[in-house]
């Protein structure tokens, strides 16, 4: 193992030419307030109300809050998982297929954030999402699971 | 379609020479030359088959127009090898200068410079210097923020397009003065002075880069990222921005590698293991097939070797005693073979023959020591 402890070493704090920072390796995105947010689950959680889950879903997702603080991006991801658990298992596929191909890739990056959080993982949540997760990629194929992998901008 | 098991450890680039007799292979810290004859690729025999310099992994492999092969290594070295009266190679100082690992290297078209990417952050644009018998290297460094995975030049031996780690393909002008004649303007600039600027251009994932190639012409620009997209530039005109750019997500796993086999067509390949092809122009692009589709294959009957891994001749005989003896088995091809030749992710995908302005066979390597040429 001594061979390689070389590489623990920060070298680059040696380098007068280092100018990479976290910010230059991510995307420009425009901040999300936690007040617009708010508007958003509000409007969410009234289509989720009058039964229109399904027009509910890609109004949460085109509002993805790339630019957002954790605070924000958590919030949001309630919203998501409270519109997924209102969908029908057997729409799933129909309202899968109905998203455009931004929409769908998001889907996977708050299914797989969901499954990675506390209110993904509690009662009955988990099935849902597995269910989701079954079906979108179905439709997606492997592509957009590289993508939530792969993009910079995190949800 | 042609597959020859050169090995079992992974291929890390190769290139085949202008007439395509013989093929020099990355593999570990060497560069194997293998002669291509009547359909069959064999180790050129004795000292002259393995070009010996490097110290660790080799990463690039390229020979140019004129018979010069150039190697790079994460050792941070670059060696150019030139064919002596006596049929050896002999190697010639590259002064890189760089302070981290060799990625990538490619000769400009006419053979007299080649750029180097490196994980310094800079790509060294190489040219030979007489009075000191050396190849003496010019840096590009800014604006990149991380390692380059990938090096292609434009048809003109000016431009270069270059894919990094930080998400961004560009595409500067590598002008050496004295080596290079005044190049004539393009769309992608007028002024060209060495290390200028003159397009960059990220996904909106800012997913690594791996691969970048100029079409045919030299008109537009491709690149393939790990997001498993694929991504064609169009210019306009200089320092103005581009006509079109045509980002087109897939449903594939991420390509590694790209080839235009004309003005509207490419393929790509990567970890998926098989290569896809995409066709389109300005307007839009869209996936027009596949070769070796693993949906199509039954049952893949498994690679055709030539020799093994000793450079012994393969018969059936031999090889069903070797399984029993090495695995204790006598199926094959195994049932958890991919349905693909390919059975790891596809690496390097390259141009070979040409017809009518057209790529008709592209030849690939990969992780699984295979060399295999497809015909599109």
């Amino acid at each position: 193992m001594s061979q390689i402890d070389f590489r623990r070493i920060d070298v680059d704090q040696y380098d007068p030419d280092s100018f990479i920072s976290k910010e230059d390796l991510t995307p420009p995105c425009k901040p999300v307030s936690a007040a617009e947010q708010q508007q958003v689950a509000t409007e969410i959680r009234g289509a989720i109300s009058r039964g229109e889950a399904k027009a509910a879903l890609p109004i949460a997702l085109d509002f993805a809050p790339y630019g957002g603080d954790d605070k924000v991006k958590d919030a949001h991801l309630k919203s998501v998982i409270e519109v997924l658990s209102a969908t029908k298992s057997a729409e799933i596929p129909s309202v899968v297929k109905a998203l455009n191909k931004e929409q769908q890739d998001v889907l996977i990056k708050y299914l797989y954030k969901a499954m990675g959080s506390p209110q993904g993982q509690s009662q009955g949540v988990g099935a849902i999402l597995l269910a989701w997760y079954e079906k979108t990629v179905d439709i997606t194929g492997q592509g957009a699971v590289v993508r939530y992998m792969s993009d910079r901008r995190t949800v | 379609m042609e597959s020859f098991r050169l090995g079992t450890t992974a291929i890390a680039d190769h290139s085949f020479n202008k007439d395509h007799t013989f093929v020099a292979v990355a593999r570990e810290n060497n560069v194997t030359l293998l002669q291509r004859a009547n359909g069959k690729i064999r180790p050129v025999p004795g000292k002259a088959g393995t070009l010996r310099f490097h110290d660790k992994t080799v990463t690039g492999v390229d020979i140019s127009c004129d018979g010069r092969i150039v190697t790079c290594s994460q050792d941070r070295n670059a060696t150019v090898w030139e064919l002596q009266q006596d049929g050896t190679w002999k190697p010639f100082l590259v002064v890189l200068r760089i302070n981290r690992a060799a990625t990538t290297v490619r000769w400009s078209p006419d053979g007299s410079k080649f750029a180097v990417g490196s994980g310094a952050r800079i790509i060294a644009v190489c040219y030979f210097e007489a009075e000191n018998d050396w190849w003496i290297s010019k840096h590009i460094k800014k604006p990149i923020r991380s390692t380059i995975t990938s090096v292609a030049w434009h048809p003109n031996n000016v431009l270069l397009a270059a894919g990094s780690t930080d998400g961004h393909a560009r595409v500067f002008s590598g002008y050496i003065k004295g080596v290079d004649a005044k190049p004539a303007p393009t769309a992608w600039g007028e002024r060209l002075p060495f290390q200028h600027l003159c397009g960059e251009f990220a996904n909106k994932t800012y997913a690594w880069v791996h691969d970048v190639a100029f079409s045919p012409s030299g008109n537009s620009l491709a690149y393939v990222s790990h997001d498993s997209s694929i991504t064609v530039v169009y210019p306009s005109a200089p320092d103005a921005p581009p006509k079109a750019v045509i980002n087109l997500d897939t449903s594939f796993q991420p390509f590694r590698s790209l080839v235009w086999t004309t003005e509207d067509q490419i393929v790509a390949g990567g970890y998926d293991c098989y290569p896809i092809i995409f066709g389109g122009s300005q307007s839009g692009w869209k996936q027009t097939g596949a070769i070796d589709d693993p949906k199509k294959n039954k049952k893949n009957s498994g690679p055709a070797s030539q020799f093994d891994e000793d450079g012994m001749p393969t018969g059936s005989a031999l090889n069903m005693f070797r399984a029993m003896d090495l695995k204790g088995t006598t199926q094959q091809p195994n049932d958890d073979d991919l349905l693909t030749i390919h059975q790891s992710p596809i690496v390097t995908l390259r141009p070979l023959d040409e017809e009518g302005g057209r790529v008709t066979t592209i030849s690939s390597t990969g992780g699984d020591g295979q060399l295999v040429i497809y015909r599109v």
